[in-house]
């Protein structure tokens, strides 16, 4: 116990935290709006896609994370626009935008010249080192999603289970998928950082399954997803920090435990 | 007075290829329209049209006075295949949905009182709480007609509202509309043309082109005529007319 207090004094693990909480919160949120309208696949997309742009900010030398963000919404916009007006169909658009993004970040990363040593953290995340200004950037979008989804929650939930009726009825469906997308775009993105390209996936769909097996509305989806995200990753950062490995896979592996753990019980009680 | 729905000359096509050709149906107040036809006749995309959620080809639909704006009021209940079953939503959140975007003070409170009082009216307020995934066919229907009369529709679109529901429930949602059918416009689409013959007024049959019959009679002579490549086995007190199949 008093080495966990003791951890708590360390500026670093301090930030750690934070960086927990704000991912739980944006991942447990938008992941249970990607899990209920059966986007995942898209989501993975867009995932991978962000690594080009964080090569070519390698390459040119500017914020990874920016060149994230661009690659991340110009491929959510590449998606539809190859399913929607070339009529290509979804799943192998999505193919298209995710595997483009992860060569044009390969050939980027080649062509740098030097060894890039930040580039492990992107692909798997290191939790233990984000920036002070990254954590900055995870509040605000944090306060966004939040406030996004506490105003517009019932326009989202009637939009998501059925698109069609939402327009007889008059929503805005067009405006509303699109500034999701962007949401997912930028949740995917400063989350990088926690857990990585390759394992973000699961932050936005294992909480979101654990939640599910102990609620079918959609509200309390949002809530119990955070608070499972937040107590997989708190969990995992710590077994991370005790036992030496890799904080984005210990996190990753206590999700799932936990998870496995809340389905056998519920099978059995 | 007007007819709230005026379809002239529509075609409607997916890819280049017409679905709808040249329709032209008018829906007045106190209509009780029955759309009958063959699968992928058209029935679902004329639906579509109206609604507006298929853009024409070409030719117009106008709206009477009552029903412009951007909300229309207009009742919509899709066909229940449509609807994704493990999404995590209740009941009662699915009836509400259908109450969005009325701008009235206490639009919200109101919404729910009226959502409450149709799930009653409709004998499923004791599953308000469950999640629309553990529906049986039946309740859905009735959750999915709670929805679409919130918003005091003036005309009423059913989209097959008698697949996956039992024969009991069949007779007892006929029953319900003829009520309906005193306040409001019915359109109903229905592969089950002996049963909706018994309550519509009209009928239209759609298989590419629209043919409208003024009364829910329809003689052979007729069908030959229009080529309306249905049959029809009716029963009962009410006239009824047995229709051989056949094509196009």
């Amino acid at each position: 116990m008093n080495a966990i207090i003791e951890l708590f004094s360390y500026d670093f693990f301090q930030k750690a935290f934070l960086a927990a909480v704000f991912a739980s919160i944006s991942c447990g949120i938008i992941g249970a709006y990607i899990v209920s309208r059966r986007i995942v696949f898209i989501s993975g997309g867009i995932t991978h896609a962000s690594f080009g742009g964080i090569g070519l900010a390698f390459f040119l030398g500017f914020n990874p994370l920016l060149g994230a963000v661009l690659f991340a919404v110009l491929s959510a916009l590449g998606i539809q626009f190859f399913t929607k007006v070339a009529e290509i169909r979804e799943d192998s658009s999505i193919a298209i935008w995710w595997s483009l993004g992860m060569a044009l970040g390969i050939i980027f990363v080649f062509l740098t010249p030097g060894y890039t040593p930040n580039l492990m953290s992107y692909l798997f995340g290191n939790i233990l080192t984000v920036t002070t200004s990254e954590l900055w950037w995870m509040f605000m979008l944090n306060s966004v999603i939040v406030l996004f989804f506490a105003v517009f929650l019932r326009k989202i939930l009637y939009i998501a289970f059925d698109e069609e009726f939402a327009r007889t009825a008059g929503l805005p469906v067009a405006l509303f998928n699109y500034l999701i997308m962007v949401l997912i775009a930028l949740t995917v993105v400063l989350n990088i950082r926690v857990v990585g390209i390759i394992l973000i996936l699961s932050l936005l769909t294992i909480p979101q399954a654990t939640a599910n097996l102990f609620t079918n509305d959609f509200k309390r989806l949002l809530v119990y997803s955070s608070l499972f995200a937040f107590v997989g990753t708190i969990a995992g950062l710590f077994i991370s920090y005790f036992l030496n490995i890799p904080s984005g896979a210990a996190i990753i592996f206590t999700l799932v435990i936990i998870f496995g753990i809340l389905r056998l019980v519920k099978t059995f009680v | 007075m007007d007819p709230l729905i005026k379809i002239e000359n529509l075609t409607v096509a997916y890819d280049k290829v017409p679905v709808l050709e040249n329709v032209d149906l008018e829906i007045r107040e106190n209509d009780f329209l029955g759309v009958i036809g063959p699968n992928g006749g058209g029935k679902t995309t004329l639906l579509k049209a109206i609604l507006g959620l298929k853009r024409p080809e070409s030719g117009k639909i106008h709206f009477s006075k009552e029903m412009s704006g951007r909300k229309k009021p207009i009742g919509y209940l899709p066909q229940v295949r449509d609807i994704d079953r493990k999404f995590p939503i209740t009941v009662f959140d699915v009836v509400l949905s259908g109450g969005i975007m009325q701008n009235r003070q206490n639009a919200k409170s109101i919404a729910k009182d009226k959502a409450e009082a149709l799930l009653e009216e409709m004998g499923v307020a004791g599953i308000r709480n469950k999640a629309i995934g553990e529906l049986s066919g039946g309740q859905m229907q009735r959750v999915f007609l709670c929805r679409a009369l919130l918003s005091d529709p003036k005309l009423l679109i059913l989209d097959e509202p008698d697949t996956f529901v039992d024969n009991r429930f069949e007779g007892e949602l006929y029953e319900k509309l003829e009520k309906l059918n005193e306040e409001l416009a019915i359109l109903l689409v229905s592969h089950d043309v002996g049963t909706i013959t018994s309550c519509v007024k009209s009928i239209a049959c759609v298989n590419k082109y629209l043919h409208y019959h003024p009364s829910n009679v329809i003689s052979q002579e007729q069908l030959a005529n229009y080529n309306c490549p249905i049959q029809i086995i009716s029963h009962g007190e009410i006239p009824h007319t047995v229709l051989k199949h056949h094509h196009h």
